[in-house]
């Protein structure tokens, strides 16, 4: 593939503040002007014949190489040209890293940024909220993926549970939280005693000194204006006093109804939520940072532990990133096992956030239905694997395993018998009264904010953008199959059920179809670059002996180079991005996360519903936390 | 010794019309009574947690052995299950809950990373839950089987037959200061040392 026509569009408009451009794997990078990047990333996204209107990820790079700068990556996507582009910004390290925030372009910048900030320290100029993320905020020990941050950390074991311990969650009780609860009056007496205690607060003192300017609607307009700073007596004079003040209500961290370890601190209008404020990082294990430490092959099962429910799918898609990266074309039957993979677990990850959803919203029989059919689907697994839920399936350039003996019947059978399942879930659920009242009109997203908040998969259809990365970034030969892709037409929790319900259907019809043209033949590239060879030429053959060693012992060593490899989970788009400096051993491995980016507009679709229905479409999401917080 | 019916030797609940009294050892029936009607408290986290739903779904039944109440608020909760790993940041939040629960209390650790980081062996993650507050039963895996799961519970309930209310040391509540190790700093580092492959694994090239 040849250089985006792009780079030569934006060094006409812009000269010399276009720096160098090159082709990797396919993939065009543009190096950009620090003080420029708002600009130029601005005019992608607007000038008709760009329309890089899709922020797909920020993420950045330190590498090894000490004297080489930091660069700041925007991974970009035209959803009507169907064409991607990669812009970067170098931080040379003898400056400020700053970079202008892009949060006035995209509001999916908000959250992607603040964890660029969290893991490296960049400081994004013009952020209407750059906190850390992932890290607690009182967290001392650095900005963990920059390269002179130990993997263990810097302190020892005992003093990181004291610290940890000491990091009480109400001694950081965010600072916009408590500014919220003292704009109206003051805190209450016993919070107040103990964050004096705990030295938070002087005692006698008021505390919200700080104005936040938390952005929750649109186009940067900060909400907090609306009660805060010099207007608050104005602005709490226009409402009727009905004794109360709004009340800070904290779900979570641990909570049946939050799916994970994710905690929301909800500001109640009686019963009307005002704002929402997700506090994420609880799970946060630090996946990226131990990629870098570990040889392609061993990151796979790193990755079963991202996204837990839809195990095989993160595996296909690592594996598909490195191949990317090398250059590997892997076999036919390789392909076709993989998308099976794919499906399968699209299946069971819909599966289970149907379950738990239908309980969160008050009906506990389909959550029952739908483990008996994950259960079918961990048989399957497990005699393919070996594995109920850490499948670790693939390997750059092939599989682990072929499929056993009796796999392909049983998993026709279970393409026979699960629309059976389906087909009562639809009878219980689809036209329920009581399910469409929880459901209909909350949370809803027009297709323009949903693309405006990077929002991907089920998310991003049921607000009507027909945008899946099987159809219009094929892999695995996908536009090969026949299948459809659901859309919904009022993006609200509804119509999020019924393509999620939907996709079950295509995702059956996709099995068989694999099924039906599995092909023999190997599963693995004739390559021993990345395959080992078999034992028994590894026991009698020099050659093959040596090739086995240096794989076990040294890796797959991938050419310079980087590569974004995106598929489509269940989740969303689910991107892998590599960057290779010709070692064993990845320089940076970044996963992009549909989960984490989908969540992040929550506060946006909470705003004004009912405490009640908060639950709900925090569970429309389809959150793990594994991924949001990897 | 288990419980007499109208001292006729008789188990309890076979004989209809016998005299309504029971002889008995205090500490058997006050075994028997605790060790089956468990209420979990499922401090679910990450993979194991499905793992543990899958317990407590249709197939392997969780009710079977008097567990099918969930109880998500610690105050009325037995035992605790920490299924999944413990970053730092959730720390205080289980220290917090197992504070919460009431005596009698027993934690199970399900899965690796519960039970010691498992793969993740860095700058994030508690090396083991039991750092942070004492555990009763470790149940291998990553994640454990069901069945494993299921195994840890009966040892647990094993382990309840054999207490006595009378060893008062058993059961008194350790209120420490939020902040404080429960363990000597020496111990939690040497808990945390690295094992086995993760040794070799602290370069990145």
């Amino acid at each position: 593939m040849g250089m985006n026509p792009t780079v030569q569009a934006l060094r006409e408009r812009f000269g010399p503040r276009i720096g160098r451009a090159l082709v990797s794997c396919g993939d065009t990078i543009v190096y950009v002007d620090r003080e420029a990047v708002r600009e130029i990333l601005r005019w992608l996204k607007e000038t008709p014949g760009q329309q890089y209107n899709y922020l797909v990820d920020i993420t950045a790079v330190e590498y090894r190489d000490p004297e080489r700068p930091l660069e700041v990556v925007y991974e970009l996507f035209s959803l009507d040209r169907k064409v991607p582009l990669r812009v970067k910004v170098e931080l040379p390290k003898d400056q400020p890293l700053e970079v202008d925030s892009v949060v006035p372009i995209w509001q999916g910048a908000n959250w992607l940024e603040r964890e660029v900030y969290d893991m490296f320290g960049i400081t994004f100029r013009g952020h209407p909220d750059l906190r850390r993320i992932l890290m607690w905020e009182t967290y001392s020990e650095g900005h963990p993926l920059r390269k002179d941050f130990p993997l263990r950390g810097r302190f020892s074991r005992s003093e990181q549970v004291r610290q940890a311990l000491g990091a009480s969650p109400e001694a950081h009780y965010s600072k916009e939280e408590l500014s919220i609860a003292d704009l109206y009056h003051d805190l209450p007496a016993d919070m107040r005693e103990r964050l004096v205690r705990q030295g938070v607060l002087e005692a006698g003192s008021r505390i919200g000194s700080r104005t936040v300017e938390l952005t929750v609607g649109e186009s940067g307009a900060a909400l907090a204006p609306a009660w805060g700073g010099a207007g608050t007596a104005a602005a709490v004079a226009e409402e009727p006093d009905f004794g109360g003040d709004h009340m800070l209500v904290n779900i979570g961290p641990q909570h049946p109804a939050t799916h994970g370890v994710l905690r929301l601190v909800v500001e109640l209008d009686g019963e009307v939520v005002v704002r929402c404020i997700p506090h994420i990082g609880y799970l946060h294990s630090g996946f990226e940072k131990l990629g870098e430490y570990r040889h392609y092959n061993q990151i796979i099962p790193l990755t079963d532990r991202t996204d837990y429910l839809s195990p095989m799918a993160n595996n296909v898609g690592f594996a598909m990133a490195v191949e990317k990266l090398m250059g590997i074309e892997i076999t036919e039957r390789c392909k076709v096992l993989r998308v099976i993979a794919c499906e399968m677990s699209r299946i069971i990850s819909h599966l289970i956030w149907m379950g738990t959803t239908a309980i969160d919203i008050g009906a506990f029989t389909p959550f029952l239905w739908t483990f008996y059919e994950r259960e079918r689907i961990y048989n399957l697994q497990e005699a393919w694997t070996g594995a109920r839920l850490t499948t670790s399936l693939t390997r750059v350039g092939g599989m682990m395993a072929d499929i056993p003996d009796g796999f392909v019947e049983g998993l026709r059978e279970f393409c026979r018998t699960f629309p059976k399942t389906l087909a009562e879930v639809d009878r219980v659920l689809t036209r329920n009264g009581i399910w469409c009242a929880r459901t209909q009109g909350l949370g809803a997203l027009t297709a323009e904010e949903a693309i405006n908040h990077s929002l991907s998969g089920p998310m991003l259809r049921a607000s009507g953008v027909p945008y899946d990365v099987r159809k219009d970034r094929p892999y695995l030969d996908y536009e090969t199959y026949d299948f459809e892709i659901p859309v919904g037409e009022h993006g609200d929790v509804y119509d999020r059920y019924l393509v999620r319900f939907e996709e079950l259907r295509q995702s059956t019809r996709i099995l068989e179809q694999a099924l039906d043209r599995l092909p023999d033949g190997p599963i693995n590239v004739d390559d021993p670059r990345v395959i080992l060879p078999p034992k028994s030429a590894a026991m009698n053959d020099m050659e093959a002996m040596i090739f086995h060693f240096k794989q076990v012992m040294e890796g797959v060593k991938p050419p310079v180079g980087e590569a974004y490899f995106p598929i489509e989970n269940g989740k969303g788009e689910l991107g892998n991005y590599l960057v290779s400096d010709g070692t064993a051993k990845p320089v940076r491995w970044r996963i992009r996360p549909p989960s984490f980016i989908n969540l992040s507009a929550l506060p946006k679709m909470a705003q004004g519903h009912l405490l009640a229905d908060l639950i709900a479409i925090n569970a429309s999401v389809d959150i793990v936390m594994g991924e949001v917080d990897r | 010794m288990g419980l007499n019916v109208g001292g006729s030797g008789k188990k309890l609940g076979v004989v209809a019309g016998s005299p309504n009294w029971i002889t008995t050892r205090l500490d058997f029936l006050v075994n028997w009574a605790r060790a089956n009607s468990l209420w979990p408290m499922p401090f679910g986290t990450a993979c194991c947690a499905i793992e543990f739903m899958a317990t407590a779904a249709g197939r392997f039944d969780l009710a079977r052995f008097g567990m099918e109440r969930m109880s998500f608020s610690p105050r009325q909760a037995d035992v605790l299950i920490c299924a999944g790993r413990l970053p730092f940041k959730l720390a205080p939040v289980i220290r917090r809950i197992y504070d919460q629960m009431p005596q009698p209390k027993w934690v199970i650790s399900m899965g690796a990373c519960a039970s010691t980081g498992g793969v993740f062996d860095n700058y994030a993650m508690v090396q083991g839950i039991d750092t942070i507050v004492p555990v009763d039963v470790y149940v291998p895996g990553c994640p454990p089987r069901p069945e494993g799961l299921l195994y840890g519970i009966l040892l647990l309930q094993k382990k309840i037959r054999g207490e006595s209310i009378t060893d008062r040391s058993l059961r008194e509540e350790q209120l420490l200061d939020q902040t404080a190790l429960r363990l000597k700093p020496e111990t939690v580092d040497e808990l945390s040392e690295p094992f086995g492959n993760s040794v070799h694994q602290t370069r990145s090239a």
